[in-house]
């Protein structure tokens, strides 16, 4: 490099007025597409929780009824149902792998407490489910915790002809 | 100094890759699993709701879709694609081909038209005709086949629907929609073809000869029902349903109830703003079809779109509404129109016959008012006092009070 543009260079100053307003820009956007999508997440308590397997649903549990629903029972064995939480193991097939999980009814919020899944154990560390905007999931395990929404548009009633 | 170059290009590098980190963890986690999507297609508004889908987002997904928005779009291509295959009114569908082709040649036409075809005929044949899709040209003199821009006015064109068409037209286009049965279909090396028959009726005082021309609408929309309805199994929909026009639909489970099922009020026909009969229901596809969807009256007699191939002219059997449940909604669409056209009688013959693993709820509206015939009575809830329940179900068959 010429002995004049090094000259040039080393009169530069690190930060020049375009750079910072380059880098300004770059962060007003991410504030605003994070503020936008961040406070557009439905916020509102969920209805239960489900439970999905290799994306086939395995249980399900209704907070305002109290009542699970064990779809496939070679995957969910349940620990403890008291009035204050609902303890259960989420199984990998042939019982190679667990989750387990502990749904708090007063709460109304689910959790993953334990795995076997991997040293990181995401799952374990992902924080209580408790509104409509997050998931619990565990891809070593293929598991996937979603909340339950029902239908608030629909009443069931359909016209026909 | 060099060192500044190089220490802007490391700083730039990790504001761009926090500023991503940020939006990939905070604000893009979640795929909507449940939603309401509404489409036009076939001149027709169909509406897709689903509800806590099963099928995993992101990383988990193995088959299916990946959310609801992922399934509305395969519904969207699938209404698109139909639409484009058995429109009469398309210039480039499968439909249009056949009916602007000339007597007596093969026409190329493609999967879609061929599957619905294959059905068409199936029920043409089991039905004895009652059912039949090439009653175009009756449908077109009666003033209700679609017609494509493209199309001349025709010479049996009236000037209003209050007077009615000539009689030597209906004779002769009854005669040629008769010729459904020499409609051939074939597969060729993964190409398919339908032979169009070489009969052409004329008319007197009319230079016209006139080819067999296919109407699939009333078959079509059950056809696509059925697609969509698999592909919500394939993707995990179980609580939901699919609605074509208000007329053919596939309903999955009512999640907020403890049956899962869905309550179904079929409209009056002549009061449309009230149902006149109701009915639980999930898992099933259905269709329904009436006198009600359009029509004229003329000298008092209503004359509507559904055509009696045995006469070449619209329904004259008091049949006003006619639901068939279960099984396939493209079979239940050609089963409506069938049952329509067969008459009070003929038609209990033939749920007795064929249907007794549906659920039939039929309309007749004569002078002596309304009357309802169902082969599961206990099943219905009749909400219009004035029609009353027709027959009684004895193992399983209908008899007629």
């Amino acid at each position: 490099m010429a002995i004049k543009k090094i000259e040039q260079i080393k009169e530069g100053k690190f930060f020049r007025i375009w750079d910072i307003v380059a880098y300004g820009v770059i962060v007003a956007v991410t504030v605003a597409l994070f503020l936008g999508i961040f406070l557009s997440r439905d916020k509102s308590p969920t209805d239960g929780i489900k439970i999905s397997y290799n994306g086939v649903q395995v249980f399900t549990y209704d907070y305002s009824s109290n009542e699970y629903e064990i779809v496939a029972a070679e995957n969910i064995e349940i620990v403890s149902d008291d009035s204050r939480t609902l303890t259960f193991v989420f199984y990998t097939r042939g019982k190679r792998g667990y989750n387990k999980i502990v749904i708090d009814k007063i709460e109304k919020s689910v959790k993953v407490v334990d795995a076997d899944c991997s040293t990181h154990k995401d799952c374990v560390y992902t924080p209580a489910l408790a509104d409509n905007s997050s998931i619990i999931s565990c891809p070593p395990h293929s598991m996937l915790i979603e909340p339950l929404v029902r239908s608030t548009d629909n009443d069931g009633n359909i016209i026909i002809g | 100094m060099l060192y500044n170059i190089g220490m802007k290009k490391i700083f730039a590098g990790a504001v761009a890759a926090l500023c991503s980190l940020a939006v990939a963890a905070f604000g893009g986690c979640g795929v909507p699993n449940s939603g309401v999507k509404t489409y036009f297609y076939m001149n027709a508004p169909a509406t897709l709701n689903v509800i806590n889908m099963d099928a995993q987002v992101g990383s988990l997904s193995e088959t299916g879709a990946a959310g609801f928005d992922d399934l509305a779009d395969k519904v969207d291509r699938l209404l698109y694609s139909t639409e484009n295959s058995i429109s009469g009114t398309f210039t480039g569908s499968s439909v249009y081909k056949f009916n602007a082709a000339a007597a007596g040649t093969d026409v190329e036409i493609d999967k879609t038209c061929y599957e619905v075809l294959t059905v068409a005929k199936a029920i043409y044949e089991q039905t004895e005709g009652a059912y039949n899709p090439a009653v175009w040209y009756c449908e077109d003199l009666y003033g209700f086949a679609p017609r494509a821009l493209s199309d001349p006015a025709m010479p049996y064109d009236r000037a209003s629907t209050k007077t009615l068409p000539d009689q030597k037209y209906i004779d002769a286009f009854k005669t040629l929609a008769s010729h459904f049965d020499k409609v051939t279909l074939r597969e060729d090396n993964g190409k398919y073809y339908a032979y169009k028959p070489q009969e052409t009726v004329t008319v007197e005082g009319d230079t016209n000869a006139y080819a067999l021309r296919l109407d699939l609408g009333g078959i079509g929309k059950g056809w696509v029902v059925d697609k969509i309805s698999d592909l919500m199994d394939n993707c995990g929909a179980k609580y939901g349903y699919f609605d074509f026009g208000n007329s053919s639909m596939a309903l999955k489970s009512f999640d907020n109830n403890e049956s899962g099922e869905f309550t179904l009020s079929a409209r009056d026909p002549r009061n449309r703003n009230a149902p006149f009969v109701s009915f639980q229901i999930k898992d099933k596809r259905l269709s329904t079809s009436g006198d009600y969807v359009a029509y004229y009256v003329v000298d008092g007699v209503r004359y509507c779109h559904i055509i009696d191939p045995a006469t070449g002219s619209p329904i004259r059997t008091d049949a006003a509404s006619v639901t068939v449940v279960g099984g396939s909604a493209a079979e239940n669409d050609a089963y409506t129109t069938a049952l329509s056209a067969m008459g009070k009688e003929r038609a209990v013959q033939f749920i007795n016959d064929n249907l007794s693993d549906r659920f039939v709820i039929m309309l007749f509206l004569d002078g002596d008012g309304g009357k309802i015939i169902t082969n599961r009575p206990q099943d219905v809830t009749i909400d219009k006092t004035e029609y009353a329940l027709a027959n009684t179900v004895s193992n399983g068959k209908i008899i007629l009070n």
